[in-house]
Formats: structure tokens, sequence, C-alpha cells
């Protein structure tokens, strides 16, 4: 699951969280002028976007979107 | 054609590779040692990026007013199995509070006690009567400030830039090639002199934090013929395998105890002075053998702490915090279930494998210089050194700065090659243009079916090791020729899981080479071998295969018996005759 963007209405396009994101996760859509999650599957549940975002729109679950074979 | 006809060039007096703490060091202290042009290259945003943003709070730094270097060199070589650089541990010990103390000035807090004093904990490794000690910090508050000196100090970043080649030229590095991550440009960038500090891997493992730290400069070490060493020696860090977290350092610190399946706490058995504070290789070959004699799977057991001490745990690990909060796991000051626990996945964070350096940082290559996980941990020995790697990052990051910038006008800056710049570009940009072929996850994936089941790294043994490498030298074969990459993020993957294939290889490589149980248990060599294997296993790429070598540890003020023994886990476990040879 990783992030969640929970109010998009609240979104104001800032792009705080697409330069906060290691993982390249998050994009801006230039025409809505909001964050769009483009590849979730990368997302490594590290909460930066979350912590950046100033008008706190931004939820993630610590829940993994990828499989990764344990060791037992 | 010239060079500007296949990329966008930049260039540089010193190019640092990679902005976690130990390139960020690197940058800030070439530029305090007065070199004008310094550039910081990362594939990411530094101080967004790598574990050094993520990292657990915790770092071991020796407080020359206070404390005994003999007794810090003693226990550390002790952990380290004697296989540490003595020459850069004495270095690393008595070099670390002056950078802890100029972090301090930078706006970095870490926690004081009432007087205004560093606050320490005893963390992994340490115990009673012992000197090991920690100082801690807020989590991704270690970064920010550091990062803020690079921008006073006028470094000049190329962000969102994933380097792929070190470019050669007569046993001289020039200079990397990488692309763009946002467009998928070719980008090249000239240097005199290059720092590669792009950290290590964790194989994409269950961990909070490392996802996009794939062994790059492994790799490029690799394709460039520079000299690696430690790789026998893997990181095997533990963590929550339901959910991704960090903290272990923080959780056995404040009381943290393993179980197996039965509720039993069994580190102790394995580890009667140190317990669940022992270190990374006899956690991992404990928990190894508790699952191998059926009594796993394991647990880390918290619900014991004390209101205070989830305080604790909220205060330093803040993000761990969070995450245990929302996993349901913490609820108001209470820990309310075990989690389930093992091997985050194997790798070179923190310890382990990387380029081989002098004291001076300098490579087997000319112009180049590493630090940080990029480096082999030359004074770790076997051992992670409790919370060292930060430790590490910082000195060996300020050491690589200053001494590139004693070297940098020894080195003229010039062209690469066109034939070999406009090879690799076709190369590195070739998966944008497959249509049909191996997605990179499928590729990385595969790789960690491979190595991850605990009875290839953990517990060792020569037909598992010789089976897990010819797994990756067939995916080396099959995959990497045909990955396909949709767009240039994809681009990033692709190169990843090539990235991820060759440090395997180093790997177990590396692991079949050291015949002996170590930090490593191998059940076809039980034995701890201080009569033939107090030795260093030293790699050189050479075409497409590598040259081992093997090189005595220097004698330095700690000395060591030459003896052969069973490893005490074996007898521990009660496994008195393993596996015949
Ligand atoms: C979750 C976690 C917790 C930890 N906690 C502790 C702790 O409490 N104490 C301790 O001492 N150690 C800890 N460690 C280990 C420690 O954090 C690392 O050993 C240390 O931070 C390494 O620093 P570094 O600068 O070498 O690399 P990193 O901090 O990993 O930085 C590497 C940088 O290189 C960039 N990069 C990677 N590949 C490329 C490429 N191809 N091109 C360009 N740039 C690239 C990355 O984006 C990143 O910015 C922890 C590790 C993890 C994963
Ligand atoms: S949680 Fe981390 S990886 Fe996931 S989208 Fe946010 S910043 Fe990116
Ligand atoms: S940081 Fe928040 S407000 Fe700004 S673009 Fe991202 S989601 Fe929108």
């Amino acid at each position: 699951m990783g992030i969640r963007l929970i109010q998009e209405e609240l979104c104001t396009g800032c792009g705080v969280c697409v330069i906060s994101c290691p993982m390249d996760v998050i994009k801006l859509d230039e025409e809505r002028r909001k964050a769009i999650v483009q590849y979730i599957r990368d997302c490594q549940c590290c909460y930066m976007c979350e912590r950046d975002c100033p008008e706190d729109i931004i939820y993630v679950t610590p829940d993994r979107e990828r499989r990764i074979p344990l060791a037992w | 054609m010239a060079l500007r006809d296949l990329a966008e060039v930049y260039e540089t007096d010193i190019l640092v590779v990679g902005g976690g703490l130990a390139g960020s060091f690197a940058a800030i202290k070439a530029r305090q040692n007065g070199v004008q042009r310094v550039a910081l290259v990362d594939k990411s945003v530094p101080g967004k990026s790598g574990c050094s943003t993520f990292a657990a709070g915790v770092i071991a730094a020796h407080f020359p007013h206070q404390d005994s270097l003999q007794q810090w060199m003693e226990e550390l070589c002790e952990l380290g199995g004697y296989l540490n650089d003595q020459a850069w541990l004495e270095i690393v010990l008595t070099e670390v509070f002056g950078y802890v103390e100029e972090m301090a000035g930078w706006g970095v807090n870490f926690l004081r006690k009432a007087d205004g004093d560093y606050e320490r904990i005893v963390g992994r490794g340490g115990g009673p009567g012992r000197g090991l000690r920690n100082i801690m910090f807020h989590g991704p508050q270690l970064m920010e400030p550091v990062v803020k000196q690079l921008r006073l100090l006028g470094v000049t970043r190329y962000d969102r830039t994933m380097v792929t080649d070190l470019l050669v030229k007569d046993g001289r590095v020039l200079g990397v090639g990488g692309f763009n991550v946002l467009d998928g440009g070719y980008r090249i960038i000239k240097s005199r002199a290059t720092i590669l500090s792009a950290g290590g891997t964790y194989s994409k493992g269950s961990f909070v934090s490392h996802k996009n730290l794939s062994g790059d400069a492994h790799a490029m070490c690799v394709r460039a013929g520079v000299e690696l060493m430690n790789f026998d020696f893997t990181s095997r860090n533990q963590s929550c395998t339901e959910f991704d977290t960090e903290g272990m350092n923080m959780f056995v610190a404040l009381g943290g105890r393993f179980i197996n399946a039965r509720g039993e706490e069994f580190m102790p058995e394995y580890d009667p002075v140190l317990g669940n504070r022992t270190t990374k290789p006899v956690m991992a070959a404990a928990t190894a053998l508790e699952v191998k004699a059926g009594r796993g799977p394991i647990y880390m057991d918290m619900t014991h702490f004390t209101p205070d001490k989830v305080q604790k745990l909220r205060q330093v690990l803040p993000l761990a915090s969070l995450i245990l909060q929302r996993a349901g796991v913490m609820v108001g000051d209470r820990i309310n279930r075990k989690l389930a626990w093992g091997p985050a996945g194997v790798g070179t964070v923190a310890f382990g494998g990387g380029a081989r350096i002098t004291t001076r940082c300098e490579t087997s290559m000319p112009g180049l210089y590493a630090a940080g996980d990029s480096a082999a941990r030359h004074g770790a020995g076997h051992n992670e050194m409790g919370a060292g790697a930060l430790t590490w990052a910082i000195v060996s990051g300020a050491r690589a700065g200053r001494c590139a910038a004693e070297d940098y006008s020894q080195f003229d800056l010039e062209d690469a090659d066109v034939a070999f710049v406009e090879e690799r570009r076709e190369a590195v940009l070739k998966p944008l243009r497959r249509k049909t072929g191996v997605e990179p996850e499928q590729t990385i994936l595969a790789i960690q079916e491979a190595v991850h089941p605990w009875n290839v790294l953990e517990l060792r043994h020569e037909k598992r090791l010789q089976r897990a490498l010819d797994r990756i030298l067939e995916i080396k074969e099959l995959h990497l020729p045909r990955l396909c990459a949709y767009d240039p993020h994809y681009l990033i993957l692709a190169h990843e899981a090539e990235s991820l294939a060759i440090t395997m290889e180093l790997i177990l490589r590396a692991g079949l080479e050291r015949k002996e149980s170590r930090c490593n248990l191998r059940e076809d060599y039980p034995e701890i071998d201080n009569i033939n294997w107090l030795k260093w296993i030293i790699l050189r790429p050479e075409g497409k295969s590598f040259a081992f070598r093997t090189m005595e540890i220097p004698e330095g003020p700690v000395k060591f018996k030459r003896v052969k023994r069973l490893h005490p886990l074996f007898t521990a476990a009660g496994l008195t005759e393993v596996g015949a040879r």
C-alpha cells in the first residue's frame, strides 16, 4: 500500500513531495497542478513525503507493496 | 564525433558520487580545504536518500578525553575476529569526536544530559565492564544540517542522476557517466579527482529506506577494474519481516529480546556475555541455527517495555515509532505484541565488501577515492562495530575529501575516449529501446530468491554457495541482456538489477574462498582458523572474471593468538561434529 494521497482536492501542486521522495514514486500532473502517485510499487514506506507535505494530505501505511522473499 | 554529441558534458575539480553522510563529508572537507569547484552527483536527493538519512539514531563515538583507546581497540578487534585493519581502526576512533563536535556546531541535535554533555548508551557489542558507547540523534535530523552545509559552501549538485560508469583511460579515472533519471538523457561529468560514496546494498530487502541502494558503486568498480575486498563478510542486519521498519540497535539497547517459536529467549545460550546485545554475525548465525534446529520462526519481544522505555523509543526513533504505531504494535505507552523477525537482506550496508582503500582513501586506481559503504570497512574486521557504520562514513568521507583536495591538482581534466563513451551510452540506454524483454523487478526477485534463504549466506556450505552462484550467473546471462525499461524510472530499476547481480556474485565468490567459520558459519569448515585465515581476501576484476589473492593481516597494537578451534556457536548449538568436508 505505502503512500496514500488522502485528500487530493487539497493538494496545491507545490511539488515538495516530488522532491522529497527518494524513490521517484510521485510526479506532478502539470495540467491539473496536483501530485500523482505514478510508481506505487517502488514506495519504500519511508514517510519522507508525508513528513514534508505542507498541506498534510499524505498518509503512508506500513504495508509494503512488493513481495520480498524471506529467509525463513 | 565529440563527447558533446553523445551526452550533456559537465566538469569539476572534485566530483563526489553519492550524497549520504560519507559523500557529504567528502564534499564539505574538499571545499573547506580550498578546492573551488566541488560537485556532488546523486541518483536521488542528498538528505532524502541513502541509509544515512534513515539511520536509526546511534553513532559509536570514542571520546578521547574520557575513553581508553586501547580498551576500545581491544574490544573492537575481538568483535572483529582480529581481521581489523588496526591502522584504520585507530584513525576512526581518534578522529570521530572532532567531527561529532563539528556536526553539533552545524545544528545536529545529539541527545544531551541535563548538564549539556552528550548522553551515551550501551549498544550492540557493548555490555558490563566494556568501554563501547554510542551517542544518539533523532532520525532524519542528522542529514538536514549536513546538507545545509553543502549549500552554504557552494557545492554544485547534480541530483536525480544515476551514475553507471567510471570513465577510465590509461588506468586513471577521468570522471563518470550516467543518466538523468527524469528524462533518460545521458550525462558525463569530468573531474580531476573522483570520490565514490554511493553506499552499498541490502539486496532491496525488508528494511526501511535502502530500496534504491543496489551496490551500484561495487558494480562500477567491477566494470572499471578497481580492487575490492571483504566481500567474504556479508552484512546481515535483521528486522521485522511483517512490514518495513528500522531500529534494532535501539530495541536491544532498551532490552528487546530475541524469542524462538517456543517463546524461549535463546540469545544468551549463544552469547552468554552480550546476550541480546550480541554482534550482528552472532545474531545472524544464532537465529539460523535455531531455525535449523526446528525452533523457528524468530520474534523480537518488547512487550515487557515500561512506559519510560517506550517514551525513549519515541524520542530517539520517531520514524520507527510512527511505523510501530500505524501497524498497531505500539499503543500508547505499551508494545502490545511481539514482531516476526528475520534477516533484512544480504549485502554491504554498514559493513562488508567495498573498494579496497589506503588510509588516504585512495583506491587501486589513480584519481579514484572511496568512502562510506562503497569502501570496504577496513577498521571493522568481521564485525559491524556496533553503531560504527556512521562513524566510518564520517571519518572515511572526511579523509577522502581532504586527501582528494591535497592531490587533485596533479590530475588534468581529460576527455574519455569517444568510442568507449559511445559503447557505454548504448549499453546503458538500451533497455529503453527494447519493446519486449524481462521486467527488472523479475530479475530483482530472482536474485533475492537465490540469496535470501537462511542456509545460503547465514549458515553456509560450499554446495549451497555454489548453487546460488550458478543461479546468479544464469540470471546474469539470461536476464541482464534482455532487461527492458518502459521509461527512465524503469531504467533505474534495470541498472539496479544489474548492480545487484554483480554484487551478489562478488559475495558468493568471495564466500566460497573463505574456507573457515568466522562471522559467517560454514558447516563444511566449522573451525575458526587463526592459523591459516587471519587474512583478507582481495579481488581484482579481470575481464569477465576475478583474480583472488589473500593478504596477511598486518600487526597492530592489539595482539592475537594463532590457534584453530571449533566455532563456539556450533558448540552452543550442540553440533560438535559439523558436516564432513
Ligand atoms: C535503516 C538503517 C538504519 C541504520 N542505522 C544505523 C545507526 O543507527 N548507526 C550506524 O552507525 N549505522 C546505521 N546504519 C548503517 C549506516 O546508515 C550506513 O552504513 C551509512 O549511512 C552509509 O553512509 P554512506 O554515505 O556510505 O551511504 P548512504 O547514506 O547509503 O548514501 C548513499 C548515497 O548514494 C546515492 N547513490 C546510490 N547509488 C548511486 C548511483 N548509482 N549514482 C549516484 N548516486 C547514487 C544514494 O542516493 C545516497 O544518497 C543503518 C542502516 C540502515 C539501512
Ligand atoms: S513513503 Fe517514501 S518512498 Fe513512499 S512515496 Fe513517500 S517518500 Fe516516496
Ligand atoms: S507536498 Fe502535498 S500539497 Fe505539495 S504537491 Fe505534494 S501532496 Fe500536493
